[in-house]
């Protein structure tokens, strides 16, 4: 996995770098706009980091840049406020995720391992049927079979098991869920998630032994394949 | 460098003045030019008509018969202010006591002539050759023209003068006035700068533009001192707030340091440390979100926005969670009840109102969510059957930091219902609490 990062703080670049490292991934990391916007053309990467001030270019100058020369790479935007408009802009330029700092390292691995598309372990997105190992999702139904045997679920059920299947092998945090399933974007106090989750969980489980989602502690759920 | 026009209020008036000052020489010019034509044409008449009539005498009764006409008017002092002469064809006079050389025939507009009383004089005349080679000379003393040309002009300068006097004591006296007026503004203004924030503007009696003016500058020196005072106790009520997870923080990590504890013990106090950070970085995402959201940019993104769906979706995040401490959350919502809005922001008003109802009532409390579409605007309604907020408190309640004393011991920082203010300003609505008998009802009423 190559991962380009384009932050000016010298202590955030480094935090990232070591941190994505140890996660097997091979990082170049940028400090300026002109660098990032050098790289992110000349050498292909799985995902790009992208603060969103950089001197000489601004981040989001760019990444308009970037889209504008055709290039799809996912990237994920960093943020030291959390303005609405900030956000709205960012994605408007082209931006794949938005991440608004300080954040936890475990939420900026979850979202990139997202927004990299490896080979489809789980579904193509033209396909009408999610299948991880016994779990079975009728994305046009909205019905879901767990061992062939039939699970009602609450239609919201449905849409957080279907974002744990589509991206099944990987974390998806508290955040990432609000923001998904109920198009929160800022963090309720209550434990929404984790009672969802359980809920959920409780249905899934029920005459069954393994457990369809697991918790990653200190950082969110996830589905396995295997 | 560029001539501009003068700004102070000494220049203005006096522009004003010179201005008026020389309407009134062209007022003048234009009486005097009037009047002298008109005396004139009236001279000239006043000739044509009696040449007219000494001709008829001399056509009718022949030149001797003229002669004595002339004669009996100059005699009889019925001359109306006219002179004649009569020429024969030598040259030589024969009839008439004006003194004039033989003029050629015709008008004249400034015949010399020889006055008994004031010696050498111009006259208007008129030369009417006749029969038999005579000329007949009616003159009329141009005297009187001048005399009213002269007072016209008199009366002219002195009014142009008067004019000036006038106009510059009024620009002395206006800029004296308007510079001691402006002098009192400056004054408070300069005491405000050097600090003494309660300085306000002297008012006048009697209603006046610079007492307008005074009113109008002194409500905005309180708008601007209340905001200070905002400011003021939202920066102690910051500083206050973020004291006590940060001393939390300190205590923690100091405890840690001075205590030998083993690996689990050493991650259970970073937990906590890392606990406390984030209480403090909440406190700031909130205090950030209100400060966005009451700048009003918000409202350049505003959309069409389904609070229906917004408020089925908040309550089917809480249900659950609600349950799960004995609330009950019920949903009541027309369908359909559309609002210009930020989709996010609402959603967010909407899930403060309901976790603040679930974190002060006691279990075995119902919740309401309700949508209603009215014939002129949409309300959302959040009401509860619990203990409810005094009347006296309700107003506080949505200022920032204010938390109600039975609830300091619960979990928040006291900025939930101050943003729900907010977002519901941003929103042009009306936030009301009341009494839900028993409980608290938060109606905010977004007018259509």
């Amino acid at each position: 996995m190559k991962i380009l990062i384009a932050e000016d703080d010298r202590e955030t670049a480094d935090y990232l770098a070591k941190g994505l490292t140890e996660s097997g991934m091979n990082v170049t990391v940028v400090a300026n706009g002109p660098d990032a916007l050098f790289h992110a053309t000349q050498q292909q990467f799985d995902a790009i980091i992208l603060d969103r001030m950089l001197p000489a270019i601004d981040g989001l100058a760019v990444l308009r840049m970037i889209r504008a020369g055709g290039i799809a790479t996912p990237v994920l935007l960093l943020t030291a406020m959390a303005k609405i408009a900030d956000r709205v802009e960012g994605l408007e330029s082209g931006a794949d995720d938005y991440l608004v700092k300080p954040f936890a390292f475990s939420e900026l691995r979850a979202r990139l391992n997202v927004l990299i598309r490896r080979p489809a372990t789980s579904a193509m997105p033209a396909e009408t049927v999610l299948r991880v190992r016994d779990l079975e999702l009728d994305l046009r139904r909205r019905r879901v079979t767990r061992g062939g045997s039939p699970i009602d679920l609450q239609p919201r059920e449905v849409l957080m098991l279907e974002e744990l299947m589509r991206n099944s092998d990987r974390v998806m945090t508290k955040t990432m869920l609000l923001e998904r399933v109920w198009e929160f974007d800022f963090d309720p106090r209550t434990n929404i998630v984790e009672t969802h989750i359980s809920r959920l969980r409780a249905k899934l489980n029920a005459g069954f032994d393994t457990d369809a989602i697991l918790t990653v502690r200190g950082a969110g759920y996830t589905i396995r394949t295997e | 460098m560029k001539p501009h026009l003068p700004r102070s209020t000494f220049g203005l008036a006096a522009l004003a003045s010179f201005a008026l000052a020389i309407a009134t020489i062209l007022l003048g010019g234009i009486v005097y030019f009037v009047s002298h034509e008109a005396l004139e044409q009236q001279l000239d008449h006043r000739i044509a008509a009696e040449t007219g009539s000494l001709k008829a005498v001399a056509e009718q009764d022949g030149l001797g018969a003229l002669a004595m006409a002339i004669a009996r008017r100059e005699d009889g002092h019925n001359t109306n202010g006219l002179g004649y002469m009569l020429f024969a064809g030598s040259g030589t006079k024969v009839a008439g006591r004006f003194d004039a050389a033989l003029p050629r025939p015709g008008w004249h507009e400034l015949l010399p002539f020889h006055d008994a009383r004031e010696g050498a004089n111009v006259a208007q005349a008129l030369a009417t050759p006749l029969q038999g080679g005579y000329m007949l000379v009616v003159a009329a003393d141009r005297t009187p023209i001048d005399e009213i040309d002269r007072s016209i002009l008199m009366i002219f300068s002195a009014a142009f003068g008067a004019m000036l006097l006038i106009g510059i004591v009024c620009a002395w006296g206006l800029g004296f006035v308007v510079r001691r007026r402006l002098g009192r503004i400056h004054a408070t203004a300069e005491a405000i700068i050097d600090g003494d924030l309660s300085r306000r503007v002297d008012r006048d009696d009697v209603p006046n533009e610079f007492d307008r003016l005074a009113e109008t500058l002194n409500r905005m020196l309180d708008r601007i001192a209340s905001l200070l005072d905002n400011l003021q106790q939202v920066t102690t009520d910051v500083a206050h707030d973020l004291r006590t997870p940060l001393a939390r923080q300190k205590q923690i990590l100091e405890t840690a340091l001075e205590t030998d504890l083993d690996a689990d013990g050493y991650r259970e106090a970073i937990r906590r440390a890392a606990d406390s950070s984030e209480e403090i970085l909440n406190i700031f995402t909130a205090m950030l979100r209100i400060s966005e959201v009451e700048t009003y940019q918000v409202r350049e993104a505003f959309r069409p926005v389904d609070l229906s769906e917004v408020a089925e979706r908040v309550a089917d995040a809480f249900r659950a969670s609600a349950e799960a401490t004995g609330h009950e959350v019920a949903l009541d919502v027309d369908a359909g009840a559309t609002i210009a809005g930020d989709r996010h922001l609402l959603a967010q008003m909407c899930a403060n109102l309901v976790e603040n109802a679930l974190r002060h009532t006691p279990s075995g409390t119902r919740i309401a969510i309700c949508v209603q579409r009215q014939a002129d605007a949409v309300c959302l309604v959040v009401a509860d059957t619990g203990p409810g907020i005094p009347p006296a408190e309700r107003a506080r309640v949505l200022q920032r930091f204010v938390r109600l004393e039975r609830s300091r011991s619960t979990p928040g920082h006291g900025l939930g219902l101050s943003l729900v203010a907010a977002i519901a300003r941003a929103h042009f609505a009306a936030i009301e609490l009341s009494d839900a008998a028993p409980g608290l009802r938060v109606v905010i009423r977004f007018d259509g």
